[in-house]
């Protein structure tokens, strides 16, 4: 019997120990590799990178919600055009929006500034007659694709326009084919002249090219973007543009897990020191909660922050806390003169209500600041929230489910579980 | 003993809120981090490789730059220097600052060269602060809520009450020691809020325990709170501790944006724990004495919930 349990016990120890080192080195089927602690998304803060915030130049403007959803819509496609699928795009408040845009060494712009003059371009294409009046929008055109002209051997920017949009322009060169002067087409990206040309014939089919002087590949490809992408619905001012270095990152990463682990040795061994063999049981289950954690991180794709890591940690001390709550009960219980069983049964059963009621009020914070918090608040909330609800089920199963095994194996080495009650000066409580 | 003392307790308190009040008088409120002020991007062209920490200092030693200076590298082979600087007060314009900081500079790399600058918002100002006062409301309405539920309305209020309290002090503290606030101070707040209700439900489970178990007659409100706080002493102890392990390793090892987020939760688990053991209890126990039912009605008040 108690041999069976005490392989029991070890059968559990070793699976903990396994899965940690599975979490943080990953496991290989041949070619596949997969390594949990790798998937964590990491925040603008540990990447490095820029982050911009965008507010609406006139906040009274019509419609506002629906325009700062689609201006947010058309960042997303011009930063995944751009390949920064990483890059986040939020609302804050009512007319502001967040981006944040990892770079690393593979990005295509590494130079902050040219990417909030990229996504935040508004790219207003028009299509003018001389006297002013609007042809075509940006909107008329379907498509728009970079190219090498077969003529000129330079760059333009080749269109699709719309039905509409292709009859409004056969009407429109028509009637400038025929007229006496000024037999021109002025196409304007956000009221700057980029191309004029000089209409001869009437244009059907619905299709044409943008020529430019000054187009180059680069230039000639970003305007294909911008044109399909759309032009953003409202007009947008950079609030704040702040880069974040990716060294500093790197390094305060590196400082945090530091932190982090010589904290944990300290506190596991202040665990054994004062709970003796329950403390060992305890930092086991410590163990278990940040494999835990780390792995339900990496499951849900959910972004660490400095915040964040300062979450796990401070989840850290509360999965402590809850061990710490037990075992001062079921001394207490022990004192009274019970057996092993009995103690730690009564001390559970006592300490349950107080860990369960302290952790619902914690977590009641976590997920208000999960609804209202931004940005960093948000990810030091969703990380709390996670850590709260791992450390309860580390504490409150595997904690006691390793005590009983022990306590099974073990029934009579008192000093391996409690120290000698000290008795005061005569108090008998 | 805790609730004989309650009076001096808060008037502990207040003392320290008064000297907070005095000092920030004087000083001019808060020491507020660029992300609630604003400030300026500077833009230096160095021309070769450089190291940001002989720049930063370079910024720093102009007068009326102080505090939050930021260096990133940008521009081409990251010989470009963006730096964030504060405008501390003083007469200058920070154009004229910026242009003595890269005199200071070109001490260290001669061929710097200043580029431009560009002020920036404080975007910490206005939408965070709003969202961060709307979420601690809600958190402790939905708290109040709960202890209700769980205890007694006394006990909601003197838990949030407690919750209130931590984060005054935290600010009074930030305030008299000159510590910099910037928008992380904000979670650390929040990260104690939901450490401080933890502990103090801890004992506020023990009172509810000996509500229910300890003969009324014997245990007065006063004796059955310094018992209860008594009893749960080890715990609050030893949780204080491992917390703070874990927070102050972080706070040594950190780097500068780490450790601005740890110095505010390690001065507020110790007010937390203040607020806890000495006042949240109290003041339940209080409002049971004024409002509550007294004798075996009032002892009933507290459900037997197990």
């Amino acid at each position: 019997m108690k041999v069976r349990k005490l392989l029991l016990l070890l059968l559990v120890v070793i699976l903990i120990f396994a899965s940690t080192y599975l979490v943080v080195f990953g496991v290989s089927f041949g070619v596949k590799e997969f390594t949990p602690l790798r998937a964590i998304k990491q925040g603008l803060d540990l990447t490095g990178g820029v982050s911009i915030v965008y507010e609406a130049a006139d906040p009274s403007v019509e419609d506002l919600d629906t325009k700062i959803e689609g201006a947010m819509e058309i960042f997303r496609t011009r930063l995944d055009d751009k390949g920064f699928t990483e890059a986040t795009v939020t609302r804050q408040g009512t007319s502001r929006i967040r981006v944040e845009v990892p770079i690393n060494e593979t990005s295509e712009i590494q130079d902050p500034s040219e990417i909030v003059d990229f996504i935040g371009k508004p790219a207003k294409l028009q299509f003018l007659k001389p006297d002013g009046t609007v042809i075509l929008e940006g909107s008329d055109l379907v498509s728009a694709t970079p190219m090498v002209s077969n003529e000129t051997g330079r760059y333009v920017v080749s269109f699709e326009m719309t039905q509409e949009g292709g009859e409004a322009f056969a009407e429109a060169t028509r009637e400038l084919a025929q007229a006496s002067s000024n037999r021109y087409i002025t196409i304007t990206l956000d009221g700057e002249t980029i191309s004029q040309a000089t209409v001869s014939q009437e244009i059907s089919g619905g299709s044409g090219i943008i020529e430019s002087s000054d187009f180059t590949q680069a230039t000639a490809t970003e305007l294909a973007m911008q044109i399909e992408s759309g032009a953003l619905p409202l007009d947008l001012k950079v609030l704040e543009q702040r880069s974040i270095s990716a060294t500093l990152g790197d390094e305060a990463l590196q400082n945090s897990i530091l932190g982090g682990l010589v904290g944990l040795a300290v506190l596991m061994l202040f665990m054994i020191v004062v709970y003796r063999m329950p403390g060992l049981m305890a930092d086991i289950a410590l163990v278990c909660y940040i494999t835990l954690v780390l792995f339900v991180l990496a499951l849900f794709e959910i972004q660490l922050t400095l915040p964040g890591i300062a979450g796990i940690i401070l989840g850290v001390g509360m999965a402590v806390d809850a061990n710490v709550v037990i075992f001062a009960r079921v001394k207490e219980e022990f004192y009274t003169g019970k057996t092993l069983r009995s103690s730690l049964k009564a001390g559970f059963h006592k300490a349950a209500t107080a860990i369960v009621d302290s952790n619902v009020t914690t977590l009641i914070a976590a997920f208000v600041l999960g609804i209202y918090g931004t940005g960093s608040i948000k990810g030091f909330a969703y990380t709390l929230g996670i850590s709260i609800v791992v450390s309860l089920f580390t504490a409150l199963v595997v904690t006691q489910g390793l005590l009983y095994l022990l306590a099974a194996i073990a029934p009579n080495g008192k000093r391996m579980y409690f120290p000698k009650k000290k008795v005061k000066g005569g108090e008998a409580e | 003993m805790i609730l004989k003392n309650f009076k001096w307790f808060t008037l502990l308190i207040i003392l320290f809120v008064v000297a907070a009040l005095i000092v920030g008088f004087s000083c001019g409120g808060l020491n507020l981090g660029i992300d609630f002020t604003g400030g300026s991007l500077v833009t230096v062209k160095i021309n070769e490789d450089y190291d940001s920490e002989a720049v930063r200092q370079a910024a720093l030693e102009v007068d009326g730059i102080s505090g939050d200076v930021s260096v990133v590298k940008a521009g081409e082979n990251m010989t470009e220097a963006v730096i964030r600087i504060q405008n501390s007060g003083s007469e200058a314009t920070e154009e004229s600052l910026a242009l003595q900081m890269v005199e200071n500079i070109q001490k260290i790399y001669p061929n710097a060269s200043y580029e431009g600058i560009e002020s920036v918002g404080g975007t910490a100002s206005g939408d965070l602060i709003t969202s961060a006062v709307m979420a601690v409301v809600i958190t402790s309405v939905l708290m109040l809520i709960y202890i209700w539920i769980r205890f007694d309305l006394f006990s909601g209020i003197g838990a949030v009450l407690a919750l209130v309290h931590d984060v005054i002090i935290m600010i009074c503290v930030m305030c008299i020691f000159r510590i910099q606030v910037d928008s992380t101070f904000i979670a650390a707040c929040l990260t104690i809020v939901g450490y401080s209700i933890n502990a103090t439900v801890i004992i506020f489970d023990r009172v509810r325990e000996n509500m229910r178990t300890l003969n009324p007659k014997e245990y007065t409100k006063a004796k059955l709170l310094d018992r209860s706080v008594k009893e749960s002493l080890e715990r609050t102890i030893n949780t204080s501790l491992t917390t703070l392990i874990m927070i102050v390793a972080l706070y040594i090892f950190g780097v500068e944006s780490i450790k601005v987020f740890a110095l505010p939760i390690i001065v507020g688990i110790i007010v937390g724990t203040y607020s806890s053991n000495l006042l949240a209890g109290s003041i339940w126990m209080l409002l049971l004495e004024k409002f509550g039912k007294q004798g075996v009605g009032g002892r009933k008040r507290v459900k037997a919930i197990r």
